[in-house]
């Protein structure tokens, strides 16, 4: 391929090179294959989630108002997110991202995901947002049986998620079941 | 019709057609219901199959979302319930494969992305885009085999193939039925049209099936045999017209064979002419007939046959000779003619003895002979026709005398315009050229007129050959011509008659041969004559005695008869044959013929038809019979009385037993002579009104002095009866007797009457009895309560007057009570019902118990019936009569009351009888003391009188009676008859 490459954009093609290597050198902690993804795939399940899940009525700001995928604590999605939502709508509202610093910040958002750097304020976190119709999603250890929503669970190296039925329902959150149906139901208590 | 067809029957051909039709309709539907099917099942099925699919697009959005193949397998998986769905795989977004169905399918069997729905190869492809919140996330595929549509197409074939065998069996079917309805009456019609060919029978008529366009031609066809008929019946009377011609003709006539010369035919005058007889004639040859002198031989003969049939019609003189050996002169025609399709050789011979003779004469000279003939003209003439000698025939014929008229010339006889076109020379010509030459033709007379005259000029010669002059004979026709034409037409007259005459004429002579036998004796016989002789008529025609079933004798034929010289007048006979199946009667007058001499020379019957006339006479006779009937056996009196003098002229049975007057003293006479004058008028006024009137009278009521059953009431009709000139001839009543009805009437309205006043009685008893009770109690509950108040201050006086005040209110309290009682017998009754008398005395004793302990009495029973009645008012009855007795026992005397009673079953009747021991009464008051308030001991004994008014009215409700007997002193016995069972 080089030999063919026209000698106009090879060296396009060295900077590419240069840049994964510097990108790839500056994220030691992601550096085994496939890791990078994973937030690249949470991001869409997110942005997905939206599709599924019905909100109550009044739980978004009026017509043209925005839907609100909040990111509490630190941003894993490296821009991710951004990027999944950039021009979409959920039922005509536009999609944006807003990273909150605390649940009082995250209370107007319809999704929160609440960063792994919570986990150890978790349960406070969870019971401010009790009553709010937020779908909370999150990917620490026990955050369905701790009261979120949805928790991310990597399994030979897919991702799947876990569902806490319970919490839902008391966010007034229907959930579509063909998702369901792809999800394992947590009862809180035990996970 | 196509050629092969030509020749099967139309049975065959209709049924054909049907089938071929009904075909014909079936498939192009089948056809196109199967097309449509295809059309429809294909679309159909890619719809199923699309929305199958994008059930499973619906489905699988979120296995695509979440990226979960494994939930997008197990979806397609659903596919395996369908066999017929070969293989199903989900795209992602991007066109890849990510779940497929079945699972182990081989590589490249699915398309490599996402492309068009339908059908391709032998499969059928759908793609559906999953697409969730307005984004495709992918694709799925489906593919199924055209099973379905092929198990489908064979079902269609299948369905069809029934279908239309099915139909057509059906159309066979109804078609060999309904087809009927066409071939039926064709063949009927062709089955006639064959036997009437066959049979030569042009009476034979096809049967008619019915109004439409086959049953035209059934009419058509029948006509036309009814033409034929006709015209067959013409050709063969025209036929017996020629015969007669032939037969009648004043030339004997020979009908030759051309090829042998044979005599086939001979008419009666060439027997009277030649003396033989026509079978002598018919196997004669014309040798035979000839002299045979020198010029008249049988060669002569032949040759001159020869002749005319290749020169044309032969016309020459001939000696011929009688049987007898006479010679005589004839003239001969011979000519050539097709008589019955084959030609023929026709020989006409006509006597010119006459002629001959004075031809001969002539020639002879002697003029002097000549001179005194008067039947004929015979002149000599010169050579220029200047007349030489005048006879006696031609001044009688022409009005000249000899003197005035020889040595003109006779072309003065002829008529102005023949001799303008120089006839006479002519004439005189052709005989100097054929040596005879003749003419008939109009003539003048001396005084102008014209005759017609058979003239004959014969050239004489000398020995030497040279003309001589001229003889001219001739013969005044006209009178023959005029009885000819005379005779033609009475003829044609008389056939015009007996043709047209509606009744028949046969006329038969003295051998039975038919002479005449006319169309309306056709008719009524059937057919023309027949042969067969008089013996066979009766037989032949259908002859019977009036009674319709004995053949007529033959002996007893009229036209037989007539031919014996017997006359008919009038006979009455019965005829049945094939033109009358049904036989009609016939009135036959017969007459012989007799000629100038007396001798019979045959018959002639003329035949009516009186069927009609019979019939009318049978319906009037019935009619008649009928409506005597009728009158006679009505049960209201008819009288008929003539309109004139009012005398009666009919009179019926009812009548009779009415007034008690038979009719044979009634006829004739009139009411006065019966009623009296007063009635009589009255009857005779009402007569005149209805006659004046003209129409019917009704008189509801009148009254009648009868002989036996007094004056009766009478509902009496008259009208009119017209005559035949419109006027009123006779005055018919009807009256009916209703005196019974008026009397039922009048008692109807008496019952009437008095069932209201009884009604309204009763019920001012009832409402008065009941209103008198509460101002009762009021004195009675007030007086105790002025007793009990004040009983102990009131002195004696106020406290009898008290007592006794209570005293009267109770006895009228009972009488109310009483009567009451008496007036619910009837307005309170109760149905009867099976009740026990034994039961019911039982009763009544146990309820008097302290009253007979009272009075130390007791009540011996005896076994009772069983009866239907009313309980309630058998209770009554028996306890008032108990009552009753107790009331009225003897002082000193123990009361004995006998009850007894016997039922006698065939009469439905129970005889009760309560017997006491007590006063009894005076046996004329056995009736009295039923009536109500009737009381014989007056005050003595308390009660109200109205116990055995009760008691009767009891028994007469249940249609019973009762009776008390008694002797003052000896007890009284009270018998009472019940029915046992009420109707």
């Amino acid at each position: 391929m080089p030999i063919l490459t026209p000698p106009g954009q090879r060296w396009a093609f060295h900077l590419r090179l240069v840049l994964f290597l510097l990108w790839a050198g500056a994220s030691p902690l992601w550096a085994q294959e496939g890791v990078p993804k994973e937030y690249q795939i949470k991001a869409a399940f997110l942005f997905n989630f939206t599709q599924f899940i019905q909100w109550p009525s009044g739980a978004v700001a009026g017509a043209g108002g925005p839907f609100c995928i909040g990111i509490l604590g630190d941003d894993p999605f490296d821009g991710f997110l951004d990027e999944t939502v950039r021009g979409e709508k959920v039922d005509g509202h536009p999609l944006v991202v807003r990273r909150c610093g605390s649940p009082r910040e995250a209370k107007d958002c319809q999704v929160l995901f609440i960063s792994p750097s919570e986990s150890k304020r978790m349960e406070d976190i969870l019971a401010e947002l009790k009553g709010r119709n937020i779908l909370t999603v999150g990917d620490s250890e026990e955050f369905a049986q701790k009261g979120g929503i949805i928790r991310f669970v990597t399994k030979e190296n897919k991702i799947h998620f876990r569902i806490n039925l319970r919490a839902a329902r008391q966010a007034k959150l229907t959930i579509s079941s063909q998702m369901l149906r792809l999800a394992e139901i947590v009862q809180p208590g035990k996970e | 019709m196509t050629m092969p067809w030509k020749n099967t029957p139309i049975r065959r051909k209709l049924m054909m057609a049907l089938l071929l039709t009904g075909g014909a309709v079936l498939l192009p539907t089948c056809a196109a219901f199967i097309t449509y099917e295809v059309i429809t099942l294909r679309k159909a099925m890619m719809e199923g199959y699309q929305t199958r699919a994008e059930i499973i697009a619906a489905n699988s959005a979120a296995a695509l979302a979440f990226q979960d193949p494994a939930d997008a397998t197990r979806i397609l998986g659903a596919f395996q319930t369908d066999p017929r769905v070969t293989g199903a795989c989900l795209y992602d977004g991007n066109g890849k494969l990510f779940a497929e169905y079945p699972a182990n399918a081989l590589p490249g069997f699915f398309p490599a992305a996402p492309g068009a729905s339908g059908y391709r190869g032998g499969h059928l492809d759908v793609f559906r885009p999953v697409v969730q919140g307005g984004r495709t996330l992918g694709t799925v595929y489906l593919q199924s085999d055209l099973s379905a549509l092929t198990d489908r197409y064979r079902a269609y074939a299948w369905l069809a193939a029934a279908i239309i065998t099915v139909s057509l069996l059906l159309v066979y079917l109804l078609s060999s039925l309904l087809q009927k309805q066409i071939s039926l009456p064709i063949l009927a019609l062709a089955e006639t049209a064959r036997s009437v060919a066959h049979r030569r029978d042009f009476s034979l008529r096809a049967q008619k099936f019915g109004d439409d366009e086959l049953g035209l031609l059934t009419d058509a066809f029948n006509r036309m045999l009814a033409e034929i008929l006709a015209q067959d019946r013409a050709l063969k009377a025209s036929e017996a017209n020629y015969r007669e011609i032939f037969e009648k003709a004043n030339e004997a006539i020979f009908v030759h064979e051309i090829e042998t010369g044979r005599v086939l035919e001979v008419n009666q005058r060439a027997v009277d002419m030649t003396g033989y007889s026509r079978e002598e004639l018919t196997s004669a040859h014309p040798a035979d007939i000839s002299s045979g002198n020198p010029g008249f031989t049988r060669e002569e003969a032949g040759l001159r046959m020869k002749r005319a049939l290749s020169e044309g019609p032969q016309v020459f003189e001939w000696q011929g000779r009688h049987k007898d050996g006479g010679i005589h002169w004839i003239e001969v025609s011979l000519s050539r003619a097709v008589i019955g399709g084959k030609e023929r050789l026709l020989a006409f011979f006509r006597d010119i003895g006459d002629r001959k003779r004075a031809e001969e004469l002539a020639r002879l000279g002697q003029a002097h002979a000549i001179e005194n003939i008067k039947d004929y003209g015979i002149l000599m003439l010169d050579v220029q026709g200047g007349i030489l000698t005048w006879n006696k025939g031609a001044e009688r014929m022409k009005g000249y005398q000899a003197a005035e008229i020889v040595g003109r010339n006779f072309s003065v006889f002829y008529t102005p315009e023949d001799r303008a076109k120089g006839r006479p020379q002519e004439l005189l010509e052709a005989a100097r050229r054929e040596g005879r030459v003749e003419e008939e033709g109009w003539r003048v007379r001396k005084d102008g007129s014209r005759f017609l005259v058979d003239v004959i000029i014969t050239a004489l010669r000398n020995e030497k050959g040279e003309l001589r002059g001229f003889i001219k004979v001739s013969r005044d026709v006209t009178e023959v011509k005029k009885a000819q034409k005379e005779l033609q037409e009475k003829t044609e007259l008389l056939d015009s008659i007996l043709k047209n005459m509606g009744d028949g004429v046969v006329v038969a002579d003295e051998k039975g041969n038919f002479i005449v036998f006319n169309p309306a004796a056709q008719r009524i016989a059937g057919k023309g004559p027949v042969a067969g002789g008089a013996g066979q008529w009766s037989e032949k025609y259908g002859v019977f005695r009036p009674d319709g079933v004995t053949p007529c004798p033959p002996e007893e034929n009229p036209l037989a008869k007539a031919i014996r010289g017997l006359d008919t007048d009038d006979v009455e006979q019965f005829l049945r044959n094939p033109a009358n199946p049904e036989g009609i009667f016939v009135s036959v007058t017969g007459r012989p013929l007799r000629d100038g001499k007396g001798e019979i020379r045959g018959g002639v019957v003329i035949v009516r038809n009186i069927t009609g006339r019979k019939k009318a006479e049978a319906e009037v006779r019935q009619t008649n019979e009928f409506l005597n009937a009728v009158l006679e056996n009505i049960p209201n009196m008819i009288f008929v009385k003539d309109a004139q003098e009012l005398r009666f002229v009919r009179f019926n049975r009812a009548g009779e037993e009415l007034l008690g007057i038979p009719r044979g003293e009634l006829i004739g006479k009139n009411d006065y002579d019966f009623f009296p004058k007063a009635d009589a008028d009255f009857y005779i006024a009402k007569d005149r009104k209805t006659l004046e009137g003209g129409k019917l009278l009704d008189i509801p009521v009148e009254t009648i002095q009868t002989r036996h059953q007094g004056p009766r009431t009478l509902h009496t009709k008259k009208f009119p009866v017209l005559g035949p000139d419109g006027k009123p001839q006779y005055l018919m009543g009807i009256s009916e007797d209703i005196t019974e009805f008026k009397r039922q009437e009048q008692l109807t309205i008496y019952t009437k009457a008095l069932e209201v006043s009884n009604k309204e009685l009763q019920d001012f008893v009832f409402v008065v009895s009941h209103d008198l009770q509460e101002p009762l109690r009021k004195i009675q509950s007030f007086g105790n309560f002025l007793k009990e108040e004040a009983g102990s201050a009131l002195n004696e006086t106020a406290a009898d007057y008290l007592a006794r005040m209570q005293d009267a209110s109770q006895r009228m309290g009972r009488l109310i009570e009483d009567l009451l009682q008496l007036t619910r017998i009837t307005s309170r009754a109760k149905p009867f019902e099976p009740v026990e008398l034994d039961q019911v005395l039982r009763e009544v004793g146990s309820d008097l118990e302290i009253r007979l302990q009272e009075t130390g009495g007791k009540v011996v029973a005896k076994k009772l019936p069983r009866i239907s009645a009313d309980p309630a008012q058998m209770h009554q009855l028996f306890q008032n009569l108990i009552v009753n007795a107790l009331k009225f026992r003897r002082a000193e005397t123990a009361p004995v009351i006998e009850v007894e009673a016997e039922a006698d079953e065939v009469k439905n009747l129970c005889h009760i009888r309560v017997k006491d021991n007590g006063i009894g009464f005076d046996p004329k008051y056995s009736e009295k003391i039923f009536n109500i308030f009737q009381r014989l001991n007056g005050s003595e004994y308390e009660g109200t009188g109205i116990g055995l008014a009760i008691c009767r009215k009891v028994v007469e409700r249940h249609k019973g009676a009762i009776r008390a007997a008694s002797q003052l002193g000896e007890g009284a016995t009270f018998e009472i008859t019940l029915p046992l069972r009420q109707s």
